[in-house]
């Protein structure tokens, strides 16, 4: 048997695309429409198209140091302290969206099929996986990733016999650009909330450095197009389906268009569905946990001894007991919109300051060590 | 080795041990409602009628149990405490709403099968032409499965366009869709017989008229919403020797029809509804069918009889202030800048919708 040693871009293609589709696929639909109405489709456009510009950005910065990851050039940029503090930073923001993805597929999974299941069993079947995962290599990762995105397929499929099979209406869709461009604009923020993931590109530039520079940002505009499409694709369908007044109360159309379908076979698609979407959930906190285990891993470089998989563990189980915290929709709603405000941060200001500083003082990989 | 059997061992003792711990519902407590009708009282109360399926031996019966209440979640737990184990309405296929309740406003009735995730959202929808209970008690003495039997009912008035396709799920988009009416399926007794009868208009939300099944069958075709089957009889003389040579009966082949809004001014909306059809002969005592000019003779008849059918149909949906067509819909979508002058709610009934029909004879079955 033949083991792969080296990895390949289309991999990287498939950990972003793993990593951006997670919880916010099934409502996606809802909060866009909830901002630029019949134009959600254009808001989606609109937001893949601002985040290609940030995953040049990153690749910009991830190309002056090929080898060197996000946490060792943040150290040569700003120096060992301030270093290390933005690391830390990216340490508790990776811990907060995985608690932030474990409360929200908690209360789907809640709401639509384990109704009397509590709360800390959900949460703990879905933080397992993960951390077994998240401690493995980019390799393992990787690996598992490619095989699951083929359920993604399936998702498109059943949304297309959903297109078939339902009485839609595509006059639902017009008039085209009568939202105005301010709320198409407020529409593609919120798309971005549930593409974010293309962060991830500034850990795993190193890893695959040996592709050359080229094929990671293929790989990254590849990964945000199959994302933007998909995403687009079921935004149309929702749009098509649900009249403009049915879609404002519903809060998982995705799901719920699912849910109309009446297969001989299966009674209850939409639980087929969530289960589906339920392995994209975990891809997507397997990357934050991996997210945590390589900040940790730099930040007590010192301490020879700490093993990788302990690091997942414990940033794990912090972010589990996070997650299980707020016990109210409000308090959930707080916790979303610091941690949505926290990533401009994490995704543009300091990628941003540290590519300015980098060009500003001439840093580049090799020359200052 | 021996750790990853350890493993294994564990994980298999994990995958028998929680197994649906909270949320399993074994099909041995429930009792499964096959459809159920709703009906409001004289004091303003909802009345459930739920069919159960149950056993007695090998051979399944029927069990009627009613509810009152003020909502129709109060009228479940009311029968949730009549049955033996839990009442399970999940695999629920028909529902049948009561003429009286369905003039009202019906979301509020059905809201709960909206909200709950175990409820079906596929299931059928049809409204009783008088009171629902009634329908389902007479078909539980006759019938053993009366879902099945309703359901086929509206199936293949589905087949034959006489019904529009509808569940529980579509009429809700279009109750949310202020551009857009819908039809559902009549229900009614007749000589203790439960027969189609054609269709109730709805507006907004509520049941504002009825259609007689031509009617409906011509409404489906004009909105091409045709299905395997459309059949129509014409009257195309009264001076026969025999009564039934006055006839011809056709089914329709093709039909496509066409929305266009031809006037967009808000004080005089002029809509054209064009139809070109095939006409396939299947009843003509009178024969003769080989003549150009008699089959020219009788298309001229059948597209003028269609014409006037459809004038009076429309007249009926625009008293009724139903927006069967859509055209508000069409306004909103291509026409924004007319939509919002005008008080649909006020100006529908007064526009003007005319039906242009195109028809040819183009079967007329193995002999002339």
């Amino acid at each position: 048997m033949n083991k792969q040693t080296r990895l390949t871009s289309v991999q990287l293609t498939f950990f972003i695309i793993q990593t951006q589709i997670g919880v916010g696929v099934l409502g996606l639909p809802f909060n866009v429409y909830s901002a630029s109405k019949a134009d959600a489709w254009i808001s989606i456009l609109i937001a893949g198209g601002i985040i290609q510009i940030i995953i040049a950005l990153l690749w910009l910065l991830g190309k002056r140091f090929p080898s060197k990851s996000l946490f060792e050039y943040s150290k040569l940029v700003l120096g060992k302290f301030a270093g290390t503090f933005i690391n830390s930073g990216y340490l508790i923001y990776g811990v907060l969206v995985s608690s932030l993805i474990l409360m929200y597929s908690t209360a789907i999974i809640k709401s639509w099929a384990l109704i009397l299941t509590p709360e800390w069993v959900i949460m703990l079947l879905l933080i397992t996986p993960a951390v077994l995962l998240g401690k493995e290599k980019v390799m393992e990762i990787c690996n598992v990733y490619v095989i699951v995105s083929g359920l993604i397929f399936l998702l498109i499929i059943v949304s297309i016999i959903v297109l078939f099979t339902y009485p839609v209406d595509w006059r639902y869709l017009f008039p085209v650009g009568a939202s105005g461009g301010i709320a198409m604009l407020k529409g593609a923020k919120e798309a971005y909330f549930s593409m974010l993931g293309f962060e991830l590109l500034l850990i795993l530039y190193p890893h695959f450095n040996h592709n050359g520079g080229r094929s990671i940002i293929k790989a990254a505009s590849t990964a945000n197009l199959t994302v933007t499409l998909v995403y687009l694709f079921l935004t149309v369908v929702c749009l098509v389906t649900f009249s403009p007044a049915e879609i404002k109360i519903i809060p998982q159309p995705v799901l719920y268009y699912v849910k109309s379908l009446y297969l001989q076979i299966i009674e209850r698609v939409d639980l087929l569905f969530a289960s589906l979407w339920i392995v994209n959930v975990i891809t997507s906190l397997t990357s934050y946990l991996f997210l945590c285990t390589e900040s940790c891993r730099y930040i007590f470089e010192r301490f020879k001894k700490l093993k990788r998989g302990f690091c997942t563990v414990f940033w794990g189980i912090l972010g589990y007991i996070i997650a299980l915290l707020p016990s109210k929709e409000s308090e959930m709603e707080m916790f979303n919109k610091w941690v949505i405000s926290g990533s401009y941060v994490f995704v543009l200001i300091i990628p941003i300051l540290l590519l300015g500083m980098a060009i500003l003082f001439k840093i580049k990989e090799g020359e200052s060590t | 080795m021996n750790k990853k059997l350890l493993a294994a061992a564990a994980l298999l003792f994990l995958q028998v041990s929680l197994t649906g711990c909270w949320d399993q519902r074994l099909l041995k407590n429930g009792r499964l409602v096959y459809s159920s009708s709703f009906d409001s009282t004289e004091n303003g109360n909802i009345l459930t009628t739920a069919i159960i399926r149950d056993f007695q031996g090998e051979f399944p019966t029927n069990v009627e149990i009613q509810g009152e209440g003020r909502t129709i979640r109060e009228t479940r737990m009311k029968m949730d405490r009549k049955v033996s184990g839990n009442f399970e309405p999940s695999k629920n296929r028909v529902f049948l709403l009561g003429e009286d309740l369905a003039r009202k406003d019906i979301y509020q009735f059905l809201d709960v099968f909206y909200r709950d995730p175990a409820s079906s959202i596929s299931s059928k929808i049809a409204i009783a032409d008088g009171f629902g209970g009634d329908i389902l008690s007479k078909l539980s003495q006759k019938n053993i499965l009366i879902s099945e039997y309703l359901l086929e009912q509206i199936n293949s008035s589905e087949d034959s366009t006489e019904v529009d396709e509808h569940n529980l799920q579509t009429i809700c988009t279009i109750m949310f869709d202020e551009g857009k009416d819908f039809i559902l399926p009549l229900i009614g007794l007749e000589n203790e017989e439960v027969v189609m009868k054609g269709n109730a208009i709805f507006h907004k939300h509520s049941m504002v008229g009825k259609l007689t099944v031509p009617q409906s069958t011509l409404y489906l075709i004009l909105a091409n919403k045709k299905s395997k089957r459309a059949r129509f009889v014409t009257k195309i003389d009264s001076s026969n020797n025999l009564p039934l040579d006055d006839y011809v009966a056709y089914t329709i082949t093709n039909p496509e029809s066409k929305m266009k809004i031809i006037s967009d001014s808000p004080q005089n909306i002029k809509v054209e509804i064009r139809l070109t059809a095939g006409i396939s002969i299947g009843e003509f005592p009178a024969d003769q069918l080989a003549e150009e000019k008699t089959l020219k003779k009788i298309n001229k008849k059948i597209e003028n009889d269609l014409t006037k059918k459809s004038e009076q149909l429309i007249e009926t949906i625009q008293a009724a202030n139903a927006d069967l067509f859509g055209i508000g819909r069409e306004l909103i979508a291509f026409h924004p800048k007319t939509w919002e002058k005008v008080k649909w709610e006020e100006d529908y009934p007064e526009i003007t919708i005319i039906p242009k029909i195109e028809t040819e004879i183009v079967g007329k079955g193995i002999i002339d």
